[in-house]
């Protein structure tokens, strides 16, 4: 699994969601602990590119130990023909990036795209631990 | 020539098999053709043709009613080149057709129409056919290659149509998925996410979405098309040499009929107009039999459509720059029934440009268009 090291101190760890896609895309990304009980810090798309633009999260020391997710919902149901929605749904693309860590800016890839049976819906997720 | 013929006769398989990964090809997934090569030689069952979504892929099967073998003699295939370049800024607005700008927070905001978003969605086509090209007194057919490429150079729609997708648009985007969503679904791999991911799409159904697809499916009130093709024809056992070259543009209007608030609109009045410039390596002349001409067609089509049924009228008159070359008409009703969704017949009878004797009886069926509506020439 991804991680992403995050150091320490007051320094700013930024985030930035980039989808690829002809679809309607939508996301959110949080931060939460181990046992998912509590949200740090949440930001979400606000447009239907599914992009989430470069933004701080909070300091270091707050996201130690602690789990990004990101979670994308995309509809394909304004593609008529069912070829053209599994094309599109095996070439739509996301890439995460994190920045401001002793590793500098890292890019990542998604760890599940699933569409469901007829392809008119896609799914894209990604979990990366924010180490130390 | 025999590098091309092979190249294409190899490429159309593949391309077959490539549209459908997931088994072998299907009826299906055909559609009747309607690519620029078939255009050029009359062979589509309308010459003023409507424009489309555009499409990753589209393959073409005709069969008509004069041909005895029982199987289609007429293939085509084409691509919008752009849908498989690989570009990192793709996003749902360029697909849409919806201008935007980049707020100071990074977010797109709607400004209004980009009527020029067909461009980057101009297709390439091959094709493939048999049939008497030649207007003299034999019978037998050529084999026929010909090659197109098309674009849409304005599409605009109703202000009303606009107002509609954009706030659609929105309104999905400011929808984000909930924390206790991303919480439930991040983290589970494979079938355990299909089924969790499965049971909430079932339980929270997507209606903006099918909204947004049902307004994709309206027609621009104004369209304007360029396209132009080439074609070869087989003559004799190993000489290949062109028949016909041609670049032709139709401007369109969708009227619509059904009352404002119905959305999206099903019913038109169809208006297009039409003009092509061809260069024919065998025109028929009374005085000096096969000759090599150049012909301006001009002509136009209109068509009423209601929900599943549309019926239209196409004329086109064609003058030769020889004046040894009578002007000759195409005169076409055109019909287009949806049996179901996704099932269509397209027919076309009348009288085709040359002899007298020359009649249009073309008879085809699209299959796999989802709840798009079949139009003439689609």
């Amino acid at each position: 699994m991804d991680t992403y090291s995050v150091g320490a101190g007051t320094a700013l760890i930024k985030f930035a969601c980039d989808v690829n896609t002809f679809g309607l895309a939508r996301s959110r990304a949080l931060v939460t602990d181990e046992a998912r009980t509590t949200i740090y810090w949440t930001d979400v798309s606000t447009d239907a590119s599914g992009d989430i633009t470069k933004i701080p999260m909070t300091d270091a020391t707050t996201l130690t130990g602690k789990l990004l997710l990101v979670l994308t919902e995309i509809s394909l149901a304004i593609f008529t023909d069912p070829n053209e929605r599994k094309t599109e749904a095996e070439r739509l693309t996301a890439l995460y990036y994190l920045e401001g860590g002793p590793s500098g800016l890292m890019k990542f890839f998604p760890d599940q795209i699933v569409p469901n049976d007829d392809y008119t819906k896609v799914i894209v997720t990604k979990q990366i631990p924010l180490i130390s | 020539m025999k590098r091309l013929i092979i190249f294409l006769l190899a490429a159309i398989p593949v391309a077959l098999f490539a549209q459908n990964s997931a088994g072998p090809i299907q009826l299906k997934d055909l559609s009747a053709p309607r690519s620029p090569g078939f255009q050029l030689i009359d062979l589509s069952p309308t010459n003023i043709e409507a424009p489309t979504t555009p499409k990753a892929l589209v393959l073409g099967i005709l069969q008509t009613f004069d041909g005895s073998t029982g199987w289609p003699q007429s293939y085509s295939m084409e691509t919008a080149p752009y849908w498989w370049v690989k570009s990192g800024d793709r996003n749902a607005y360029k697909y849409l057709g919806l201008k935007t700008t980049k707020l100071p927070s990074g977010a797109l905001k709607v400004t209004g129409q980009d009527i020029f978003s067909g461009l980057k969605f101009s297709s390439l086509s091959v094709s493939f056919t048999s049939k008497d090209m030649l207007p003299d007194t034999a019978s037998s057919q050529q084999k026929v290659f010909s090659a197109g490429v098309r674009t849409n150079i304005i599409r605009w729609y109703r202000t009303k149509h606009f107002d509609r997708l954009s706030k659609a648009v929105n309104d999905w985007s400011s929808q984000p998925p909930s924390t206790k969503m991303v919480l439930a679904m991040t983290g589970k791999t494979g079938d355990e996410l299909k089924q969790a991911i499965t049971k909430y799409w079932e339980e929270n159904p997507d209606q903006l979405a099918a909204t947004i697809a049902d307004l994709m499916t309206e027609k621009p009130l104004i369209s304007w098309d360029i396209a132009g093709a080439y074609a070869t024809y087989g003559v004799g056992d190993s000489t290949w040499k062109t028949g016909r070259a041609g670049i032709w543009t139709t401007v369109a209007s969708y009227i619509p009929l059904n009352p404002s608030d119905k959305k999206p609109t099903t019913n038109y009045l169809d208006v297009l107009v039409n003009a092509r410039y061809m260069y024919d390596g065998y025109a028929l002349s009374p005085k000096n039999g096969l000759v090599k001409s150049n012909n301006l067609d001009v002509g136009g089509k209109i068509a009423f459509e209601f929900n599943q049924f549309s019926i239209g009228y196409e004329f086109v008159y064609r003058h030769y720059f020889l004046d040894e070359i009578d002007k000759q008409y195409r005169n076409v009703g055109v019909i287009s029934y949806k049996i179901r969704d996704g099932l269509y017949i397209n027919g076309a009878f009348g009288k085709n440009f040359g002899d007298k004797n020359s009649i249009v009886s073309l008879f085809g069926i699209n299959w796999g268009l989802g709840t798009a509506k079949a139009s003439i020439g689609e």
